[in-house]
């Protein structure tokens, strides 16, 4: 090789890893920031220029957030709805998709179920705000953590049915028909052959749900006001209310942050399916 | 018997798809069906006595000639246009350096993913920090730079803001979807490319772009249609203000119904956004995605 190509390659080598640092640096900075803030003393909070590196560290935001403002229940609120959404809406999510997948229904029903699947992730959730707001009022649900688990397991069934629908077409049916040979019902099918093998695409799927469940803001702030507060909401709340208590407030974001990290890591190989809505595969 | 097994099979399938349709039929069909029926009539919540009756298009009308709606319509307008030109400008430069097979780009790529996952209403929080006119680490910085501006309460410095933050929160989602597309290309025409001498722009004009065109729809589909969505982060971070500068559709439409109880006319206003993200949505799809090849 001539050495101008090599220093070619050196050069767009050093570069690449250059723009790499730098998109790390302007995703790491702000993170660190925000948890190094909810460690602060108070004094290095407000000072200018920024600390990096302060002298000492406190957990006193984090005691405070439990303890005086009162965050515990909200945070038991988020935890309650994320999960039981997550579960209702994994549960009849994979009875739909394979309903989907295995049976043909009269009409075209199934392609008009796909359709509205699909228009669900489309329109905007705050078209259907205004109206919903009445209806969970005229329910008598407001203010309930009912209402948001309710809210949520409907938002998270066509994502979960439709993930689940591509995992379960790609199995093959030969493995089904022994379970057939041998008597097995439409059911037998699903629980014993089916659901044991889609395991990974489960757990995608339950693990988006309760992201967007533990995330979700828009219908937390219309459908609650004190007692189903869930975390996003109380977050909100504090910007409005309690604006200089910085401390305290990246507190509670990063106790937000803490269970959206760790269950990204355990869907990782899947992730790009599970943000496409299943149109890309990784 | 096979017949038999089919029939049952079928029965077993409504009883399936029966809690999602009702759930679906909950969050979607009815609160979509009220919208459009109340949009036609003249239904106050301040006067629950008045005789609710049809009104035509009347509301649809206010809707649309409703200034704060159409400002609205001009700042959502410009600040998805902008930032998903931008979240494709640096998402797909990126994808290309770390599509690479190289040792731990595995890993750099789910750190550049974080901002894509955390709650929105922190990352809001987050850069109003950053962007605090007294202490923020941001607003310092660009002062030091001489960039010494009134990040949110300026109008037009508040738009930039929230386009940097929807950049900043939305470019690992395409970058992380061009990475999966870009690894599934087939290497043949690459290195046929590289053997007849073709440059690095050439491979990535007719080579590259070409093949990496569907997915490249899905994405720009996805994002469109989610781009539109964008309320949380705007909520915590100005609310809408300065004035109206960065009240987006979802937050006019959120504060018409939910704070000023015009409900008539939100709904008239939604399903106004409605159609027009629907048609925007079918031309993307029509044109590039097939969606009917899921079902078997």
């Amino acid at each position: 090789m001539s050495s101008p190509f090599r220093t070619h390659t050196i050069l767009k080598k050093i570069g690449e890893h250059l723009i790499i640092i730098l998109a790390l640096a302007l995703v790491v900075i702000p993170l660190y920031w925000l948890f190094l803030t909810s460690l602060k003393r108070p004094i290095d909070i407000f000072v200018a220029p920024p600390v990096w590196f302060p002298q000492g560290i406190t957990t006193e935001h984090y005691q405070r957030i439990m303890q005086v403002s009162g965050v515990l229940p909200y945070f038991i609120n988020s935890v309650i709805i994320a999960s039981f959404s997550t579960l209702f809406s994994t549960f009849f999510g994979a009875f739909a998709a394979y309903a989907l997948a295995r049976v043909r229904f009269p009409f075209k029903i199934g392609i008009f179920m796909i359709y509205w699947i699909l228009m669900t992730r489309m329109y905007p959730a705050v078209c259907t705000a205004v109206a919903y707001f009445l209806i969970i009022k005229t329910l008598g649900l407001l203010d309930t953590r009912a209402a948001l688990i309710l809210t949520y397991t409907s938002f998270n069934i066509p994502f979960v049915t439709w993930m689940l629908l591509g995992f379960f077409s790609e199995i093959p049916r030969s493995i089904e028909e022994a379970c057939i040979v041998d008597g097995g019902t439409f059911f037998d099918r699903f629980a014993r052959v089916v659901i044991p093998i889609s395991t990974p695409g489960l757990v995608v799927a339950a693990v988006f749900s309760f992201i967007l469940a533990w995330n979700e803001f828009l219908f937390a702030v219309i459908l609650t006001t004190y007692k189903a507060k869930t975390i996003p909401v109380v977050i909100a709340s504090f910007i409005t209310d309690r604006a200089l208590e910085w401390g305290p407030m990246c507190g509670l974001a990063f106790i937000a942050i803490v269970p959206v990290l760790i269950f990204t890591l355990i869907v990782q190989k899947n992730f790009v399916r599970g943000l496409t809505f299943g149109a890309v595969k990784e | 018997m096979a017949k038999e097994s089919m029939k049952n099979d079928q029965k077993m399938g409504w009883i399936f798809i029966s809690p999602a349709l009702a759930f679906l039929s909950l969050t979607s069909f009815i609160p979509l069906l009220y919208a459009l029926t109340v949009s036609f009539t003249n239904y106050d919540i301040k006067r629950p006595n008045q005789v609710i009756r049809f009104v035509g298009l009347r509301n649809y009308l206010t809707g649309l000639r409703d200034s704060e709606f159409i400002t609205s319509v001009k700042s959502t307008l410009l600040i998805v246009g902008i930032s998903l030109a931008l979240e494709f400008l640096i998402g797909l430069s990126l994808s290309l350096i770390l599509s690479k097979e190289r040792r731990g780009y595995k890993i750099w790529r789910t750190i550049l993913l974080i901002p894509n996952v955390i709650a929105p209403v922190v990352v809001g929080v987050l850069w109003r920090m950053l962007l605090n006119p007294d202490y923020g680490l941001y607003k310092l910085w660009f002062d030091r730079i001489g960039l010494q501006k009134a990040w949110l309460s300026d109008p037009v410095w508040a738009r930039i803001a929230v386009i940097i933050v929807e950049t900043w929160t939305w470019t690992p989602f395409v970058m992380l979807t061009l990475v999966a597309g870009l690894k599934s290309l087939s290497e043949t025409p690459f290195e046929a490319a590289r053997i007849d001498g073709a440059s690095g722009w050439q491979i990535f004009r007719y080579i590259t772009m070409p093949m990496l065109k569907p997915i490249m729809a899905v994405a720009v589909l996805l994002r469109t249609m989610d781009a539109f969505k964008m309320f949380d982060n705007i909520y915590v971070l100005t609310y809408g203000g300065p004035g109206l500068a960065t009240e987006v559709m979802s937050l006019r439409i959120y504060k018409k119904g939910l704070k000023y109880f015009d409900i008539a006319v939100a709904s008239a206003q939604s399903w106004i956004f409605l159609i027009c993200i629907f048609v925007l949505s079918y031309i993307i799809a029509k044109k590039f995605v097939h969606v009917e090849s899921r079902l078997e």
